[in-house]
């Protein structure tokens, strides 16, 4: 459901998440980056790249677990930036004013 | 063989081993001509017992609609419906267990009992008093006689009846072992009135009476056999969504369904207030109630919810439905939750229904707890504020098109509009 892996070019770590992003799993999910972070938290990375374009859904519950992760990361001066892909999920980004705090992406699958 | 060869014989062809063949040939052939001619039979008698209703052969109107699928050309479950110049009407469901010509004997029997009763004036619950004790001392006899063959396995009939003034607004409703009938307002939300007596055949000398029912206010009232509810559970969907698609004329035929019903279906709905356009009142297509400590339960309810809202609207849904669930996800985890306190015995209800003049989504819950005092504004306006909190209520305001607080929080609906086709 999750995955991490860094780009030594960039320097950035990026999260896949796969699934929806809401109450039953959020804690999982949560675990499975802090995990990741810890995995890597020695690396010189500045930038951590959320790829949310799988996710269909996420909730209020979903949206405090990134604003928390967004929160924590910028006491450790590292930003963050979340990819999505379908309208619906960039849309409550919007509402509840994430996108503020963290540039939220819309990336549509490109042509080949 | 395949081609529709009845046998072969090997060579050299003896003479008594041709006879044999031609023997069991004719036998075979004889046996699907009595077979062919049975289901005919069964057929014109399936045909018959509509057209020999209990009270009138049900036609569907602007006011009233019904819907019947067997499982069999004979099914058990039958609905009658007759409606006078004074506005008033009457309405016979019943259930008869199982769904074989043993069932479709008693349903018809049942039927044709009601009928003569009826046409001397009799009540539907005194009709239904007697045929209990038919079936009581019918079995009774059989038993003491030892005929275990009938008597082990003995004959129930849910029925569902109800004389209703349509003018006064005033249903007398007898129901014994039908699912509750459902009453909803116009504005969609809805009510359930529950069974008071066991299916007849259940409990000898069962005190049915009729229970009077204020409908006057009532949007419709619905009326199934729990073949409906087996269904729709079989499919993971809320039935109020199969009501709606299968009274909307949409499926004709339960053959095109993914799935066969596992029983006999028939379901019926009534309008209350004639004057109206029906399209212009909300149809429930879910009305579910959950426990307080359903929490960890919500994405499968939500599988529902999403099922149940692709079948009843199909397309016209698609722009709006994930904004829908995730709205709905909300309100209702706020309920069980907060409202709820996640106890098993607190239930948080919800209703969600449709307006088909309007193309409006309206949804509506409801929470056991005693509410808040806060200002849902002010609480609104700290979206500001980004400390995550009260989230949830900012997209259900955000995402629906209107939303409204009531009796101290313990009430929140919402709309959608949904795109009007091209």
């Amino acid at each position: 459901m999750v995955t991490g892996s860094l780009d030594k070019n960039a320097p950035e770590l990026s999260i896949l998440v796969r699934g929806n992003v809401v109450s039953t799993n959020a804690d999982g999910i949560g675990s499975a980056i802090s995990g990741i972070l810890t995995k890597y938290q020695a690396q010189p990375w500045k930038c951590l790249k959320i790829d949310l374009k799988a996710v269909k859904m996420v909730d209020s519950v979903g949206l405090n677990l990134i604003l928390a992760l967004v929160r924590k990361l910028e006491g450790d001066n590292r930003s963050v930036r979340i990819f999505v892909k379908e309208s619906a999920v960039k849309r409550v980004f919007q509402i509840s004013k994430l996108d503020t705090v963290v540039p939220v992406i819309t990336q549509k699958r490109g042509r080949w | 063989m395949r081609g529709g060869a009845a046998d072969y014989l090997e060579k050299p062809v003896e003479l008594s081993q041709l006879l044999d063949t031609v023997e069991r040939a004719v036998a075979s052939t004889r046996s699907s001509r009595r077979l062919l001619a049975t289901r005919r039979e069964v057929q014109e008698a399936g045909r018959l017992s509509e057209v020999f209703p209990a009270l009138g052969v049900p036609e569907t109107s602007d006011h009233f609609q019904c819907f019947r699928s067997t499982v069999s050309e004979l099914g058990g479950d039958f609905l009658a419906f007759t409606e006078n110049e004074k506005d008033a009407c009457v309405f016979l469901l019943g259930d008869v267990s199982g769904h074989d010509l043993r069932a479709a004997y008693i349903s018809s029997y049942f039927q044709g009992f009601a009928r003569g009763l009826r046409d001397r004036r009799s009540s539907i619950p005194e009709i239904l008093r007697d045929f209990n004790a038919i079936l009581e001392n019918q079995w009774s006899a059989l038993t003491a006689s030892g005929n275990t063959d009938l008597a082990w396995h003995p004959v129930s009939l849910a029925v569902c009846g109800a004389d209703i003034d349509l003018r006064e607004g005033v249903m007398h409703l007898v129901n014994c072992g039908c699912p509750g009938v459902r009453l909803s307002t116009p504005s969609g939300r809805c009510e359930v009135v529950d069974p008071e007596f066991a299916p007849l055949g259940w409990v000898a000398g069962s005190p049915i009476e009729a229970a009077k029912v204020d409908v006057s206010g009532c949007g419709f009232v619905y009326c199934f056999s729990d073949g409906l509810i087996d269904y729709a559970s079989r499919l993971e969907m809320d039935a109020f969504c199969m009501i709606y698609e299968f009274l909307s004329c949409r499926v004709r035929e339960i053959e095109s369904m993914d799935s066969s019903p596992p029983d006999d279906i028939v379901v019926m709905r009534l309008q209350i207030d004639q004057s109206i356009d029906g399209a212009a009142l909300y149809h429930p297509l879910i009305a579910e109630q959950y426990g307080g400590n359903e929490m960890d339960k919500i994405d499968r309810i939500q599988d529902v919810w999403r099922k149940s809202l692709v079948f009843a609207l199909g397309d016209a849904v698609e722009d709006c439905l994930l904004d829908i669930l995730l709205c709905c996800r909300e309100a209702v985890l706020n309920g069980l939750e907060h409202g709820c306190d996640g106890a098993s015995g607190k239930l948080c209800s919800l209703v969600i229904s449709y307006c088909p003049a309007e193309r409006k989504v309206r949804v509506r819950v409801d929470d056991a707890g005693h509410g808040h005092g806060f200002d849902p504004e002010e609480r609104m306006r700290t979206r500001e504020v980004l400390d995550g909190s009260h989230l949830g209520l900012v997209l259900v305001s955000e995402l629906s098109h209107r939303m409204k607080i009531e009796n101290h929080g313990t009430s929140l609906e919402f709309e959608f509009d949904l795109a009007v086709p091209e």
